[in-house]
């Protein structure tokens, strides 16, 4: 099947809708399929795998709480047609159909492949789309599959678009994480002497990944297991957050930044327990697959899609959203009972067996055939 | 000539929608039209499934005989079903092959084999049922609006409604048949 990926948000600057369509991109070549994804490039110089073609740069458009990357130029619109002219697909699989992007502009510029739409964002807060629907009516109106990949984007959709979506989940490529190697030194085994790892994973200095909560757990937590560590990972500003923590607090914490692919997977193997202390705005979490994937016992905020994704919480300790002192209990009684950690890593396995690529893809080449069955009256 | 230039460009504006819009209803009811014959032809194929699982079945008896023999029946009154009866239908058949799977635990190459086919028949008839409501609803959508519906009496679209059946995914815990939604559960 020749299929064509258009992901409307820069490829070279990590996020949640790129590496879906990459480890999507990636499984269907795996299954045997012809792909190729159409996306925006941020930096000219970037060096793109051989399945992606460049919309052209992109504008920065402040959205949502962070910065948007959208190909929404002539110059895009140009590079779609002769993409989709290039490409003869035999399907078109655009996610977030309606982001003005290179997703739009594809969604205009189609006329005789059959369309699936993926829908990512739940966008509570966006009324961005009830707005401008009634002009993107005609052009929803081309699409003839609709996947939503949570039951938060779906009831999004559901009330703002209309009409039925497919709920296909987000996948994890659960190889990657479980085959990768701790970080050196880490973790240091010391659960069972007054210590024991713990890991965070997300922007920094984005109140809503909760990093505030898990430092004010973290400096509680000391008092009852001095010789533990705090494992950062992710983007933004450190001193925003950490700058006003006492010395004896930051200096049990190591700060890693923005991390590769490679060493992301690491970083969940090297800690003996994962937290996601998140605050809200979460539609589906992705991080809990992951962790869950690299064989990490979780402890989260008590969020539905959590809950969700947590399979109604029996695969990770949950505590209530915001609350520092459950946290600190929480970690403090997980990291004093390996029978609970290894119970939880055993469930965990078997919960993101669910979410394993290959599993996810074939749902989606579900739909594709679907939606093919009907091709060859389809054209016009 | 001023109100002759107006004229002509509001011409020329009211030619470009109603073209526009042709388009937009055509392209629509190629897209339901398409949607139809992709349920259509997942339903065959879900038929064609059932009815060789059960005769497999019927002679090897890893199927209680009694319901391998409705699963059959079923599937072959689906084939033949008017359009008519077609979602009755379709619902007994359902029914039936919960009913069969849940009579009997299937095992072994050969009927592994063709219940993975009677699985993913059945798991498409539920994605092509969606798609092809989908469809119909943003085609009647369109069409109920005034101008589009002056424009629709001029078209000889065939008319299609709304396909509504029960789930017809087969999971891992089927029992039984359960009360089914009815067909009579239309959206208005």
């Amino acid at each position: 099947m020749r299929v064509g990926l258009v992901c409307p948000y820069a490829w070279d600057v990590p996020g949640g809708v790129m590496a879906h369509v990459r480890d999507l991109a990636e499984t269907l070549i795996t299954m045997g399929h012809h792909v190729s994804v159409l996306a925006p490039v941020e930096d000219d110089d970037a060096v793109l795998p051989p399945y992606v073609r460049s919309a052209g740069g992109v504008l920065k458009i402040p959205y949502n709480g962070s910065v948007a990357r959208l190909a929404f130029h002539p110059k895009a619109a140009a590079k779609v047609r002769r993409w989709l002219r290039d490409g003869d697909f035999d399907v078109l699989h655009i996610h977030e159909p309606v982001a003005p992007s290179a997703s739009v502009l594809t969604l205009w510029a189609a006329s005789r492949e059959p369309i699936v739409g993926t829908f990512h964002a739940s966008m509570d807060r966006s009324r961005g789309l009830d707005f401008w629907r009634p002009a993107l009516q005609p052009a929803l109106e081309k699409i003839r599959a609709r996947i939503a990949v949570s039951p938060a984007a779906r009831r999004y959709i559901v009330e703002h678009v209309g009409g039925g979506v497919v709920l296909i989940p987000n996948g994890v490529a659960v190889a990657h994480y479980a085959g990768a190697a701790p970080l050196p030194g880490w973790p240091a085994g010391t659960t069972g002497a007054g210590g024991g790892d713990i890991g965070f994973l997300g922007r920094v200095d984005e109140s809503r990944k909760g990093l505030p909560v898990l430092l004010a757990a973290f400096d509680r937590l000391l008092e009852r297991r001095p010789h533990a560590r705090l494992l950062v990972a992710g983007p933004g500003a450190v001193d925003d957050v950490a700058g006003d923590l006492p010395d004896r607090v930051r200096e049990r914490i190591s700060f890693l930044g923005r991390l590769s692919e490679e060493d992301k997977a690491r970083a969940y193997r090297s800690v003996d327990v994962f937290c996601a202390p998140n605050t809200g705005g979460e539609s589906f979490g992705i991080v809990l697959l992951e962790a869950m994937a690299a064989g990490a016992p979780i402890v989260a905020s008590d969020l539905d899609a959590f809950r969700r994704v947590l399979d109604g919480g029996t695969a990770g300790e949950l505590f209530p959203v915001g609350d520092a002192g459950a946290l600190a209990a929480t970690l403090d009684r997980l990291l004093g009972d390996p029978g609970r950690r290894s119970e939880l890593c055993a469930r965990g396995a078997e919960v993101v067996r669910r979410y394993d690529w290959p599993v996810v893809a074939e749902a989606i080449v579900a739909v594709y055939e679907t939606v093919l069955t009907a091709a060859p009256t389809a054209g016009r | 000539m001023t109100e002759v230039a107006l004229l002509v460009a509001a011409v020329v504006l009211l030619a470009t929608y109603l073209t526009w819009t042709a388009s937009r209803l055509d392209r629509l009811a190629a897209r339901v039209e398409a949607a139809w014959s992709a349920l259509d032809a997942q339903l065959v194929r879900r038929a064609a499934a059932a009815g060789q699982l059960a005769a497999y079945e019927r002679r090897h008896s890893g199927l209680d005989p009694s319901a391998a023999k409705v699963m059959e029946d079923a599937a072959l009154r689906a084939r033949i079903a008017t359009p008519v009866e077609r979602q009755d239908v379709e619902n007994d058949l359902t029914r039936a092959i919960r009913a069969a799977l849940g009579a009997g635990v299937l095992r072994g190459g050969r009927s592994e084999q063709l219940l993975d086919d009677l699985r993913d028949a059945s798991n498409k008839v539920d994605l092509s049922r969606q798609f092809y409501n989908d469809a119909v609803r943003d085609n009647e959508g369109l069409r109920r609006r005034p101008v589009q519906r002056t424009m629709c009496r001029f078209r000889r679209d065939p008319y299609r409604s709304y396909f509504e059946i029960a789930d017809a995914a087969i999971r891992g815990s089927d029992r039984p048949a359960s009360p089914e939604r009815r067909v009579s559960d239309l959206p208005a």
